[in-house]
């Protein structure tokens, strides 16, 4: 019984990791760029460019509107088409990242809001181009605020990763699931929520100390 | 006792410094700039703005809030494209350069601003090396750069500290080591020194003079203080609802204004300094009235007693209402406000007599008698 029950939730916590840091990278990768386009491209900023904007704007409406259990079964012929198969951690990381993608893009976007404009101003009349600006000056400044955001998306990819567990990504979510409502194992149920726990409590600690040593 | 003033005689105009010449660095010519606010409505925040301001000068341009002022200097760099008319920056036409050329351009245009505009997240050292990362210097070409620039703007101890642990007089300085470590040609200040208590106001506005006299970089700032002007500007401009409605010399506006915008502000200035019994007893009108003279004393005949010795060979009754010693710049300037009275005569020789000895004089109205 002792063995079989570890090797159960070392495997789903090390699927949920797994989940939770492949759709957090992706997300990171696609949202950062989007929201950087979100920004740039609005009215009076260094790239203005309306129409650009308003159908990005749209699109990321569009996904943030649809609840993620919807999501996850819309984007089941896509998912399959990327991987193959519709069901596992793999096949959910399509989903999670496609959800969290337009999330990210607000925060950052939100973040660059807050950047003092003063600054963007500053860099044009030292001759910075939009991609210095980017870099140099937006970037940096607001990467605190950046982090905090990307945090908590993190830590909402864990719970998303759980729910997508429902619909066969297997996983910490699926184990407490499983054992907790339908083989009645209250020790396997509460072992998992524990887990999710202390990776929430993990990601929100890294993210901590990562936006404190970018703030001054 | 009647008595009116003959025609002023004008002392010698006072000639700006050798180190200022006579070419000009920045010419505006004929800039409106009109914002879009709605579909329906716009607003005109420059209407056709002529402006030349020499190399190596420190040019001032003051106005009232709203009046224009940000939008003037900003259009030197073209952070805000005029609407119409042409900016020329040393023999170039920014108006017409591709964005790579203007970028160029801009690098020997250094900016200062009032709320300063450090990068947060960059040290002291960062910041300053922020416009040459930008032009693509190395690292080692960089920090030769630095060291120097610290020494100059006082922050030596101050290079690895981030600007959320300075004080605003330090940011400032910051500000200039960054706008100078590309070694500028010109430096643009948009209200720098209002954010700031008065002595470090003193300070930073030394450090402008400094830097202009040490490296003839030319200095063109705007404020809404007069005091600033004063402290360190070779030139002014006024600006009054989009447009430029003075410019002079400074020292020269202040002693012997010549415009009426000029003549106005300056007598505003006079008048407001008199008890206001007096003030009650002011018209611009002679009704049989006493001229009130204004008095302005220049250079050296600013501590020469020429009132004894008005009194004493003129015969004249001078009633000193108000004096007041003050610096322009480098300069000591006296001013006083005197109702005189006396022969006609008399009271032309007296002018004359202080024309000569380099100060001029003014009616700014008359003032009724107490009988
Ligand atoms: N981006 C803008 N869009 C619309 N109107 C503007 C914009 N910038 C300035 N204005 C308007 O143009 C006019 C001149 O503004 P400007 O900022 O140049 O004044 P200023 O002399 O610098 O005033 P202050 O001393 O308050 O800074 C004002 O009426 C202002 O409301
Ligand atoms: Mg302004």
């Amino acid at each position: 019984m002792f063995s079989p029950f570890v090797n159960l939730i070392f495997e789903g916590t090390l699927q949920t990791i797994y989940m939770v840091l492949v759709s957090g990278v992706l997300s990171v990768l696609g949202g950062v760029p989007l929201g950087i386009v979100l920004f740039i491209t609005r009215d009076n900023h260094i790239l203005e460019n309306a129409l650009c904007n308003r159908s990005l704007g749209m699109v990321v409406n569009v996904v943030r509107a649809i609840p993620f259990i919807i999501l996850l079964i819309v984007l089941i012929p896509l998912t399959r088409l990327i991987v193959g198969s519709s069901i596992g951690p793999t096949a959910a990381i399509v989903p999670l990242s496609i959800g969290a993608i337009p999330f990210v893009a607000r925060i950052v976007e939100n973040a660059l809001l807050e950047v003092n404009p003063g600054l963007i101003e500053a860099g044009q009349a030292m001759g910075a181009s939009p991609l210095q600006i980017i870099c140099k000056v937006l970037l940096p400044e607001a990467m605190p605020s950046i982090i905090q955001g990307v945090t908590v998306t993190w830590i909402s990819l864990v719970g998303y990763s759980a729910m997508a567990g429902v619909v066969g990504a297997k996983g910490l979510g699926d184990i407490a699931v499983e054992y907790g409502r339908y083989r009645n194992e209250p020790v396997i149920l509460w072992s998992s929520i524990a887990l999710l726990i202390m990776l929430v409590y993990v990601i929100q600690y890294v993210g901590d100390w990562l936006a404190r040593r970018h703030t001054r | 006792m009647l008595t009116y003033l003959p025609p002023q005689i004008s002392p010698p105009r006072i000639k700006l410094r050798p180190s200022i010449s006579k070419q000009m660095i920045i010419t505006l010519k004929e800039i409106h700039k009109t914002y879009r606010l709605s579909k329906t409505k716009t607003l005109e925040a420059l209407k056709g703005v002529n402006l030349s301001v020499k190399r190596g000068e420190i040019f001032g341009i003051v106005g009232e809030s709203g009046a224009g002022k940000s939008t003037l200097i900003r259009c030197i760099n073209l952070l805000e494209i005029p609407t119409k008319g042409e900016v020329i920056v040393d023999h170039q036409n920014l108006t017409a350069l591709s964005p790579a050329e203007l970028r160029k351009a801009r690098r020997k245009i250094g900016m200062i601003f009032q709320h300063f505009n450090l990068l947060q997240s960059r040290t002291v050292y960062k910041n300053i090396a922020f416009p040459l990362e930008l032009a693509g210097l190395s690292a080692s070409g960089i920090s030769k750069k630095i060291d120097p620039i610290l020494d100059l703007t006082g922050l030596a101890d101050k290079k690895y500290h981030y600007p959320s642990q300075l004080s605003g007089g330090q940011k400032q300085r910051v500000a200039i080591a960054r706008a100078l470590a590309n070694e500028p040609d010109i430096l643009l200040s948009d209200e720098a020194t209002s954010a700031l208590d008065p002595e470090t106001k003193h300070s930073i506005l030394q450090l402008l003079k400094q830097i202009n006299e040490q490296f003839g970089l030319t200095i063109v700032l705007i404020t809404h203080e007069m005091s600033v002007i004063k402290e360190i500007c070779h030139r002014l401009a006024m600006i009054s609802d989009g447009k430029i409605v003075e410019q002079a010399n400074v020292i020269d506006f202040f002693t012997r204004p010549e415009t009426d915008v000029g003549k106005r502000f300056i007598h505003s200035q006079a008048i407001r300094m008199l008890p206001e019994s007096v003030q009650a007893r002011l018209s611009p009108q002679n009704k049989g009235t006493l001229p009130l003279v204004r008095i302005s004393f220049l250079g050296d005949s600013a501590e020469a007693p020429l009132i004894t010795y008005l009194v004493q060979n003129f015969s004249l009754h001078i009633n000193i209402l108000q004096a007041q010693f003050e610096k322009i710049r480098d300069e000591m300037i006296g001013m006083m406000l005197v109702e005189l009275s006396g022969n006609l005569d008399d009271v032309e020789k007296g002018r004359n007599y202080l024309h000569a000895q380099g100060a001029f004089t003014e009616v700014i109205g008359y003032v009724q008698p107490i009988r």
